[in-house]
């Protein structure tokens, strides 16, 4: 038989073992989807990872805990997720996607959850092009915008400098492509070594298409009200001649651009065969992991109009939280807390990326003049001009059929005007536009 | 437990867990392919809609004789190159056999996204040392720039991957042939080719044909091969069926007609499945 000591021994060791327990019972789990490894060495992923160590710390028993994804794949899963009543607490979910997230009713109304509590200045401080697509009328706003993107010309300044070009000189299309042909570099037997100007055409990992920059450009819409597709015209055969003819006249970018996806660009950039290449401004703090980031640089696409940019495609990543989560209260609190003005200066001190808030930008002159930063001021300053996703079309496979219609005209399989075509109308009849 | 109930019990579990994972997504596949699926949302039912726009695609049928011709391409290579290997390493003896065994089998074990990237930087891609070491020899290629070219890197790369399993299957089927044959063939005078031919085939073929649709089926469901080799590419020349399916769903957010297409490749593997299953029982 037990005496007493026996029994308060084992209850205090049943008590000492419960707590861990309880409070691990206790504990929220709020899950995100993000492409992100808050493990990861990357300066986004390092930023993420202060965020969340520092809303745990502040929020004793929740834990935040990243499913990193596949970035290409990570809104149709999380589309399927919503359908099957699984998905994650929060989600970053592509922007040219996000319409189509808040037609799904997969979003929650981040006003209701947090907005409609911030003060006035904070709000004014965020309000730009990318606030604005987040809301649907007055008291609807379903993401933040984060790790916001302008595509525009990423260059090697060192290549530039041995060819003679001064940067400051390509201000349009055509200043560009001279450099471009000045740049493309080849060997003793007539083969390229180095490429002026890469751009990328494959199917698979694809960033939108500079054919679409010069249709908006010229023609200020790339859908019609009723969605459907406006690219088989005059603007856009002008601007699919002119991309093909760079591979099949200039010859300064790579037939094998055909396949390329994002990523085999940044390779052949991060190689040196690439002297000036279309790019994410998003990628400068990889690329300055692997070039001395003295030597890289972006800036807009120059438009044929000098003295302002070409409209370019603007991307990102629209953070948003699950409708249906069941943590819903918590999951805006960790949404507010990624998207707060202190978060702000993590994101862009530690990740490099474009402020949300033009109170940081004020906050922090000393970083944004250090030279490796300056891509972020290019890129504040393309996003003036840049095109967005219409709000009331979903547009899903839009780079993928415009590079597949690029290919068939490099290839010389179809004319411009066919391909565009056919890209047209394998959009709108996916969409049932 | 009655005795009759008992192999029921034991092989329970597994048919539980392969419903689970396999027969119940696949019925419920079929049942929302009926349905119009705006960005994976189950809309309007509209019965067999999907799958007559994915007949009328202007695509599909050029896509479809792409699979089939890679397929066919793809799985007679590496069985003729098998079978010619086998019968080398099966006269091959100590270690210097079981090393040649190992470096064929080791593309078969590999993670097919690890080897067919290994495949495209090293053979493929620019920046690779097989198209530089080319280029010192004066041969300057673009193996990805054209249709051709790019079905060829694709049917090499899948008789590169599946070459060690055909050979490890042909290989143990050559052992078990009783030697007895041989030497009395050889007593009749019989030639090394009419030895292979009027012996080795014939008793071989169960173990062919097996292989065959095991590698049929594995290169009609590879979606990692064309997805990171060529990514379907150029102009869709490399786009074959488990990549179509991927690019319908993942790229252009088609469900509706990648669902349809996915139910047409899992009734086309269940028809090699059945074929498979009938050819293990066949006795030569």
């Amino acid at each position: 038989m037990m005496n007493r000591r026996t029994l308060a021994a084992l209850g205090l060791a049943l008590g000492l073992a419960a707590s861990p327990l309880q409070s691990a019972w206790s504990q929220t789990t709020l899950r995100m989807w993000t492409f992100l490894n808050p493990g990861g060495q990357a300066p986004r992923e390092k930023a993420l990872k202060i965020l969340i160590d520092r809303f745990e710390a502040a929020n004793p028993g929740t834990k935040v805990q990243v499913e990193q994804q596949v970035w290409d794949q990570m809104t149709p899963k999380f589309f399927a997720a919503h359908g099957a009543g699984n998905a994650p607490d929060v989600s970053w979910v592509v922007m040219d996607q996000f319409p189509a997230a808040v037609q799904l009713g997969a979003l929650a109304n981040l006003h209701d959850l947090f907005i409609k509590n911030w003060p006035k200045e904070q709000v004014d401080a965020i309000n730009d092009t990318y606030w604005a697509f987040g809301g649907y009328g007055p008291g609807n706003h379903y993401m933040i915008a984060h790790s916001r993107n302008l595509l525009g010309i990423m260059y090697r300044e060192d290549f530039l400098r041995e060819g003679g070009i001064d940067p400051a000189s390509i201000r349009t299309w055509d200043d560009m492509i001279e450099a471009a042909k000045k740049l493309t570099k080849r060997n003793d037997k007539g083969e390229v070594t180095r490429w002026g100007l890469g751009l990328q055409f494959g199917a698979d990992k694809a960033d939108p298409s500079p054919v679409l920059n010069f249709i908006y450009d010229k023609y200020g819409r790339l859908f019609a009200e009723n969605c459907k597709a406006l690219w088989a015209n005059d603007v856009g055969v002008a601007a699919m001649t002119k991309i093909a003819s760079y591979v099949k006249d200039a010859k300064i970018t790579p037939e094998a651009a055909v396949n390329y996806s994002v990523e085999d660009l940044y390779d052949q950039m991060a190689a040196g065969r690439i002297a000036i290449m279309s790019a994410a401004s998003v990628r400068m703090p990889q690329m300055q992991g692997s070039i001395d980031p003295r030597n890289i640089k972006f800036i807009p696409f120059p438009s044929d109009t000098p003295g302002k940019p070409q409209a370019a495609s603007g991307t990102g990543w629209a953070v948003g939280v699950w409708a249906k989560s069941r943590n819903l209260a918590l999951a805006g609190k960790w949404a507010e807390f990624m998207s707060s003005p202190e978060a702000d200066k993590v994101w862009v001190e530690i990740g490099q990326q474009v402020p949300l808030y033009a109170s940081t930008v004020a906050a922090m002159p000393a970083f944004f003049a250090e030279p490796k930063n300056q891509f972020l001021a290019a890129a504040s300053g393309g996003f003036k001009t840049a095109w967005m996703s219409p709000k009331n079309c979903a547009i899903g496979g839009i780079r993928e059929d415009v590079n597949t219609a690029t290919q068939l005209v490099v290839l010389g399989r179809k004319t411009p005007l066919e391909a565009l075509k056919e890209a047209e109308a394998k959009f709108n009849q996916r969409h049932g536009y | 437990m009655r005795p009759s109930l008992r192999p029921f019990a034991y092989v329970a579990p597994a048919i539980l867990l392969i419903a689970f994972v396999l027969y119940l997504p696949s019925l419920f596949g079929i049942y929302y392919s009926q349905f119009d699926l705006r960005y994976v949302a189950p809309g309007r039912y509209v019965g067999f809609n999907n799958y007559l726009r994915l007949l009328g695609d202007p695509d599909f049928l050029a896509m479809l004789v792409r699979s089939v011709v890679f397929t066919a391409a793809a799985v007679s290579l590496t069985v003729a190159l098998a079978l010619a290997l086998a019968g080398w390493v099966n006269t091959l003896k100590g270690w210097f056999g079981m090393a040649i065994q190992l470096l064929v089998i080791l593309p078969w074990i590999v993670s097919h996204v690890v080897s067919a990237l290994l495949f495209k930087w090293v053979f493929v891609n620019d920046i690779g040392a097989g198209l530089w070491l080319l280029s010192q020899l004066g041969i300057s290629v673009a193996p990805l720039t054209s249709a051709a070219s790019a079905m060829a890197i694709l049917i090499a790369y899948a008789c590169w991957r599946t070459m060690g399993f055909a050979v490890v299957l042909l290989l143990a089927g050559m052992k078990s042939i009783p030697e007895e044959l041989y030497e009395a063939a050889s007593i009749d005078g019989a030639t090394s080719w009419q030895r292979f031919r009027a012996i080795t085939l014939p008793l071989l073929k169960t173990p062919m044909l097996i292989v065959c649709v095991i590698l049929t089926l594995s290169n009609l469901n590879n979606v990692e091969t064309p997805l990171v080799i060529t990514g379907g590419g150029p102009a869709g020349a490399t786009n074959i069926v488990p990549l179509d399916i991927f690019m319908r769903a993942f790229a252009r957010f088609d469900f509706s007609t990648a669902i349809a297409l996915a139910i047409g490749a899992f009734l086309a593997n269940m028809l090699l499945v059945i074929s498979y299953v009938r050819l293990v029982k066949w006795r030569v």
